[in-house]
């Protein structure tokens, strides 16, 4: 390709790149002006235009998310009815019901709620702390328009800090903001989450808010409180995703046993929202931007004795096997790609599987023959040399 | 901690420095600086640099990267290499810049049907550094000034566009997008240029050799000439050297 050529490429793929998005983002393909829009101007994903509503094969409405949806994400709803989504066009997802999960069992944890060993163990004498942040700084309870301050999600973080506080736990809430509220948003808090892990907490907790048109779907009353109820995230592409969905299912289990109807469901969304940096890291949604700021902060103080409960609990203490099997097939699981990654690996950087068999026959030839072994080794080397000249 | 998960936090770590050390490595540092700039990443992802009430530089995620890809550019051969790398730096930042704003703003948390922003982001450097210079060295110099330049261009955002936010360049250390986009970027140069060329049936050994890869006048940037590592290759195993 010539240099003229080149660039023209290259102009072509960022023109594209352009182009696509109205594609991917399935708003009106006919919107292309808005890839033109000015460098400074902010934008608000989490919006309404984002919702993406998810059917069963037979056409009924499971739930709704502005997180956008791929195929491949489950959903366990407040029923604990498990779906898995199949396919997904445009602002329509299908998902196939995969069963009714029992979500202690489920995650080989036998026996009821109020028996859960705490999921932080021998800790009698610490601290206890647990870590809040707001990668989507800019998240209020207000529909409509972008905005680029702080958000009120900042106040139900201060809100749950002090619920926290109040049972004895001590919590750092972080007030950086991550905006503009972009695709970067994550790299951006990235470099705070593990600040704040650097600190030692028992968990970590990104807040969020969703922001589906459906006010109906997130309000509730939960022992005579009017408030919004809290849909947990789960990132699947994540390391860590099993002891992470691990603690989700046992807060889930704890809530629903306490405050039944407070947690809405567990969406297991393609990405990592940072999870991968802690086994004890979830997203949490309080209510919707059509909901208010203070049925949100309504049901803190519900949601930060069931995660209490969860890390301290009243339950027997012991050594959690279920935690530490989670840690053990994503060992598993980890090792098993990372053996897959070598070898690709090396059929790239050796001639395909002669070579890498050559090559382990050198590794262990080296490491393991004998003195003398070594020595005939050498001593054929030698002697082909000298034959090929 | 349960035992389980304690060992995958650990086993996870050393999977990704062994992972560092390997990219490392293709880059054509030796083993001793390899091993230096991943302790000064680590030790300096401690360390954050205020800038401006908005930004902060941390030194582990973000100077000693940058360093390190400026150790890269200079090492590189040519002027062409130069010119390569930085024109796909530049691009690679733009890219980035309108992935992050256009396709995945919409999503509100996440990319639809791809990957993880980060892993996009590295995969964006790998490839348009490898279109420009199918080289490793410029896609590494790709990935980790091209996420530098979309941190810039948010700061220039936030700074003019009256936007309440910050940035913290390379704020998580060595797990930083930043780092981690950089080694990826290798990554993927290096299997698509492994890919292409066993595809193409080479690399040809032995008398076949094509004439431009018998004589080894690039294989300086091995660090040492490659007649005295021939000399001590052949020391070191033992044989008696057959003059």
């Amino acid at each position: 390709m010539s240099k003229i050529g080149k660039l023209f490429f290259y102009v072509l793929l960022i023109f594209l790149l352009n182009l696509v998005q109205p594609v991917f983002a399935a708003n009106d393909i006919g919107n292309l002006t808005t890839s033109l829009k000015d460098l400074t101007t902010s934008f608000i994903g989490h919006t309404e235009n984002d919702i993406v509503e998810v059917y069963d094969e037979k056409g009924k409405y499971i739930f709704s998310t502005c997180m956008g949806v791929s195929v491949g994400d489950r959903y366990i709803n407040e029923a604990n009815e498990e779906y898995e989504v199949i396919k997904v066009e445009g602002k329509r997802g299908i998902a196939k019901f995969l069963g009714k999960v029992d979500l202690l069992e489920s995650i080989g944890l036998a026996g009821s709620v109020s028996e859960l060993p705490p999921l932080v163990q021998g800790q009698k004498n610490k601290r206890k702390k647990i870590a809040i942040y707001h990668t989507h700084s800019a998240e209020s309870y207000i529909p409509g328009p972008a905005f680029k301050t702080r958000g009120e999600i900042y106040d139900v973080g201060a809100a749950l800090k002090q619920q926290f506080e109040k049972r004895g736990i001590t919590t750092i809430q972080s007030k950086r903001s991550f905006l503009p509220h972009d695709g970067g948003a994550y790299e951006r808090s990235r470099g705070t989450a593990i600040e704040l892990l650097r600190q030692g907490p028992d968990a970590i907790f990104d807040i969020h808010r969703d922001a589906i048109p459906r006010a109906e779907e997130y309000l509730t009353n939960v022992k005579g409180k009017k408030i919004s109820k809290v849909r947990l995230v789960v990132g699947r592409q994540n390391p860590n995703m099993r002891p992470n969905d691990q603690m989700a299912r046992r807060l889930k289990a704890i809530a629903d046993k306490k405050y039944p109807g407070l947690i809405r469901g567990i969406f297991y969304a393609k990405g990592k929202y940072n999870q991968d940096l802690s086994p004890r890291a979830l997203l949490l949604e309080f209510g919707t931007h059509v909901t208010t700021k203070e049925q949100a902060e309504a049901s803190t103080a519900m949601i930060a004795d069931s995660i209490y409960t969860m890390l301290y609990g009243a339950g027997t203490a012991g050594t959690d096997r279920a935690m530490s099997s989670a840690g053990w097939k994503n060992l598993l699981l980890l090792i098993g790609i990372t053996v897959i990654a070598v070898v690709i690996y090396l059929i790239l950087n050796e001639d395909g599987l002669s070579g890498i068999l050559e090559r382990l026959k050198k590794f262990s030839g080296e490491e393991f023959a004998n003195v003398l072994g070594r020595y005939k080794r050498s001593k054929q080397k030698i002697k082909k040399r000298r034959k090929k000249r | 901690m349960p035992i389980g998960v304690l060992l995958l936090i650990v086993v996870g770590v050393l999977i990704f420095f062994g992972f560092v050390q390997r990219i490392l490595d293709r880059l054509y540092l030796t083993d001793k600086a390899a091993i230096l700039f991943i302790v000064a990443m680590i030790a300096g992802s401690f360390i954050n640099i205020p800038i401006s009430p908005r930004v902060t530089i941390n030194v582990g995620g973000g100077i000693i990267p940058i360093i390190l890809a400026g150790y890269v550019l200079s090492r590189a051969g040519t002027i062409k290499e130069w010119v390569r790398a930085i024109v796909s730096t530049l691009i690679t930042g733009a890219a980035i810049y309108f992935v992050a704003t256009y396709l995945f703003f919409n999503a509100g948390h996440t990319t639809r049907d791809i990957v993880d922003p980060q892993y996009v982001f590295a995969i964006i450097g790998g490839i348009i550094a490898y279109i420009a210079g199918r080289s490793r060295r410029s896609a590494f110099i790709a990935g980790v000034l091209g996420f530098l330049i979309y941190n810039l261009i948010t700061l220039f955002r936030i700074t003019f566009g009256g936007i309440s936010g910050s940035v913290n360049i390379g704020g998580a250390g060595i797990f930083d997008t930043m780092v981690i986009s950089g080694l990826i970027a290798v990554a993927i140069a290096e299997v698509i240029g492994e890919t292409r060329e066993r595809l193409g049936g080479g690399p040809i050994k032995g008398e076949d050799r094509p004439e431009g890869l018998k004589n080894t006048e690039y294989a300086g940037f091995l660090g040492k000439e490659p007649e005295e590592r021939r000399k001590r290759f052949q020391v070191k195993k033992g044989g008696k050297k057959d003059e």
